[in-house]
């Protein structure tokens, strides 16, 4: 029910907001949900507020995750052929 | 603004602000009807009539539109543009300013692609009428001998489908402006006439089954309208479709699919698919091609339906798309 | 990293279908989200899961379970004289009595699209002379910036902005629906970006008193096949749990910023979903506190009956689950996006317009 997008902060400015950009294309949200964004965080962007900062360590585990699964699937294609 | 009505005052703005702003002679006769002779065998003929909200976007306005526009229909038969008629309907109050920065507009557009506007009407309504102005045009177009029919129900299983480069610039572009969202970017609409690219496709091969311009419901209305009038099935590739990063990200902002918005600059190609390969080169070689791509291919299954292979590997329909689009936030 | 193109890297697919493949049982696993159900209709994940797995859709539309009264309120508002009513793009199409709000913004400007309640207050800013009234609708995701917006608000001193809150709420929705006996549902992927804000434990009563697995899912289609995995690994073990499969984003207490400002300025409400009826404490409206900025209290909005469904929609049993759309006897034969009947097929975030619009290949069991 919620887009929410992950755009990385690229200035902080006056009044509790920041610019954000995603792709290239740039907005200004509010961060006054997200005090601790900083500049060159990813954040979480809904109705021109961020609501997240996120993890780019948990994202690399979750990723690292699927990675693990993918050569166990291949590894067993393999033997399988 | 008076100026519709038919007397002294509709005479003047035509003499005083129209003419000279097309670029015609202020003195010209003009009669009721224009005369065409020796223009060639077999003719194509388009009409069509232009709304758009914002007057002014980035990359184009309502007047460029309104000449290319009719143009890319016209390249649709595989038509070279010979004359365009004007009809305006100007809403009371509209400032001549921005009735001459248009009329510039479309001049500019007229002399960049050696065709002229022939013909034409004015009218003035009242306040509230019509929103601002909106154009009418008509073009006619004389098409090649030795090209075949090329047309929507010409498309058969085998066939190559190309994209003569990035959708979704143009919807884009129109909706940031229009409902004023406030995001930056450099995303330009694509609008430009189209009538030398397949000028070169036609020098490239004889053999083209349809062009189609994917305004009004992009690429989805193009290939649902192709698939239904042919009678064949259509399947493309999600990542064979060329989409310009920053038109990615504001789709995903505002949670709009590319395949449905408007563009006023890309040409649908189908030929069959042995002159695939060429026709791509000759694409890539035109500046408006240079990003063209083959997208997918016609089939004999699924009769009148499209269906996408996803970036995942999984299929799925593309719709005949309903209505306007909206962006959206849950 | 960018957050989105890695996290739909179809290489990785197969690896996670292999186990879902391995772990799989007979199970109804209900997705409550709106957006989750989109990408999994866009990216044609059912056609990847083994047939044990059944996906069903839950309520989280907020733009399909609004009662009609919120749209009628919100088309008298912009009747009046002097009042625009900014809304998200979202609830522009829906057909009401009144016509729909898009004809309205279109016809008369007194109802306007906005992306953000930021851009309600500018324009309350820029015209001392009208009042601004912003339709708030969504989940714990939105409310947050209604509730930051309205502090705004306040400390602005500005004198013509209103709300009209329509939020929802989430926990208090699937506590019905676990209560409902007529709903089967064997475990939960539960909202990411509603979680970023609530926490996990908002749903833990699902798990140590309903004995519900329940994996908190991001949305990419990476995400939600984990959070299917996750959910078949716990009821393997036996052991069901409240799992943050999008750790990236969703943090285990939640926003406590957003949540504290909810809490100044919102109470909770007794609330109709529209084909689920009145649920205790699910809705959320401005408390006393914030009553000078409640268009509710402000404005004479005289009550709406509550309308019956048009006859043979059966939107209500789409949004517990008990049907999947193509089950409707209307579905796509008289109810399409083109001419939509019930309000799950208007909001493309419904399970019936989602549907509709990413159906599998003819031929499938998804087909018409």
């Amino acid at each position: 029910m919620c887009l929410a997008i992950p755009a990385k902060v690229i200035e902080l400015t006056e009044d509790g907001r920041a610019t954000i950009d995603l792709d290239g294309v740039q907005h200004e949200a509010s961060i006054e949900l997200v005090p601790d964004a900083a500049v060159g965080s990813y954040v979480l962007v809904h109705a021109g507020y961020a609501i997240s900062v996120l993890d780019e360590d948990e994202a690399l585990e979750t990723l690292k995750l699927f990675r693990e699964m993918a050569e166990i699937a291949a590894a067993e294609d393999a033997r399988m052929k | 603004m008076a100026h519709g009505a038919g007397g002294r005052a509709s005479d003047e703005l035509l003499r005083t602000v129209i003419l000279p702003g097309l670029g015609n002679d202020p003195r010209s006769a003009l009669p009721d009807s224009v005369v065409l002779s020796n223009i060639g065998e077999r003719l194509a003929f388009t009409t069509d009539s232009y709304t758009v909200t914002p007057l002014f976007f980035p990359g184009g306005n309502i007047g460029s539109l309104a000449v290319n526009g009719t143009i890319n229909d016209l390249a649709c038969s595989g038509a070279r543009p010979l004359v365009l008629s004007l009809g305006l309907i100007l809403e009371e109050g509209l400032e001549i300013e921005t009735l001459s920065s248009i009329l510039d507009e479309i001049r500019k557009a007229t002399q960049l692609t050696s065709t002229r506007i022939v013909t034409g009407d004015t009218k003035v309504v009242g306040k509230g009428s019509v929103d601002k102005i909106f154009i009418n045009t008509s073009g006619i177009g004389v098409i090649p001998e030795h090209i075949g029919r090329i047309a929507p129900n010409q498309a058969r299983p085998g066939d190559a489908i190309l994209l003569s480069g990035s959708i979704g610039d143009h919807g884009v572009a129109v909706m940031a402006a229009r409902e004023n969202l406030s995001f930056s970017s450099n995303i330009q609409s694509d609008c430009a006439p189209l009538h030398s690219l397949v000028a070169s496709l036609m020098t490239a091969t004889t053999d083209i089954r349809c062009l189609r311009d994917p305004t009004r419901g992009g690429v989805a209305a193009a290939l649902n309208e192709i698939a239904r009038s042919s009678r064949v099935g259509i399947t493309i590739g999600e990542d064979a479709i060329p989409v310009h990063q920053e038109v990615n990200g504001l789709c995903e902002i505002l949670g709009l699919d590319p395949l449905y918005l408007a563009n006023e600059g890309k040409m649908v190609i189908i030929v069959p698919s042995d002159s695939a390969d060429t026709v791509l080169e000759t694409l890539k070689n035109n500046p408006l091609g240079s990003e063209s791509n083959i997208i997918g291919h016609v089939t004999d299954d699924h009769h009148g339906t499209v269906v996408m292979k996803t970036t995942l590997g999984t299929h799925r329909i593309v719709d005949y798309p309903a209505g306007e689009l909206l962006p959206r936030i849950c | 990293m960018k957050y989105i193109s890695e996290f739909r890297d179809e290489s990785l697919v197969k690896g996670i279908i292999r186990e879902i493949r391995e772990l799989a049982v007979p199970m109804n696993i209900m997705e409550v989200c709106g957006g989750h159900t989109h990408v999994i209709c866009r990216f044609g994940i059912r056609d990847l899961l083994p047939s044990e797995i059944r996906l069903i859709h839950g309520p989280g539309c907020p733009v399909c379970v609004m009662p009609a009264e919120s749209f009628e309120h919100a088309h008298a508002l912009a009747d009046m004289e002097d009042v625009v009513v900014c809304c998200f793009g979202d609830v522009m199409r829906v057909p009401t009595q009144s016509g729909t709000l898009l004809s309205k913004a279109r016809e008369s400007g007194s109802v306007r699209m906005v992306y953000s309640p930021l851009d309600a207050i500018k324009l309350a800013q820029e015209n001392p002379e009208i009042t601004v009234v912003f339709l708030a609708i969504g989940f714990e995701t939105t409310a947050p910036s209604t509730a930051m917006a309205v502090k705004r608000v306040r400390n602005m001193g500005l004198r013509n902005f209103r709300v009209l809150s329509t939020h929802f709420t989430v926990p208090e929705a699937l506590r019905a629906l676990v209560d409902d006996p007529a709903v089967r549902v064997d475990g939960f992927i539960a909202p990411g970006h509603v979680t970023t804000i609530i926490g996990l434990d908002a749903y833990r009563f699902l798990a140590d008193d309903y004995k519900r697995p329940i994996a908190v899912s991001g949305f990419e289609p990476l995400d939600l096949l984990q959070s299917i995995l996750l959910i078949l690994k716990q009821q393997r073990a036996g052991k069901p749990i409240v799992e943050n499969q999008y750790s990236r984003a969703v943090r285990s207490e939640g926003n406590t910023v957003a949540l504290q400002a909810m809490n100044d300025v919102f109470e909770k409400t007794d609330t109709r979903w529209r084909g689920l009826g009145i649920i205790p404490g699910s809705g959320l409206k401005l408390n006393e506190d914030y009553a000078e900025y409640d268009a509710s209290k402000q404005f004479d909005l005289a009550s709406v009956p509550i309308q019956p469904e048009p006859p043979g929609c059966r939107c209500g049993d789409v949004l517990k689950g008990l049907i999947s759309p193509p089950e409707c006897a209307l579905f796509s034969e008289v109810c399409t996006p083109d001419s939509p009947i019930g309000p799950c097929m208007v909001s493309p975030e419904g399970a019936c317009a989602a549907h509709f619009r990413y159906r599998s290949l003819p031929g499938s069991d998804l087909d018409m």
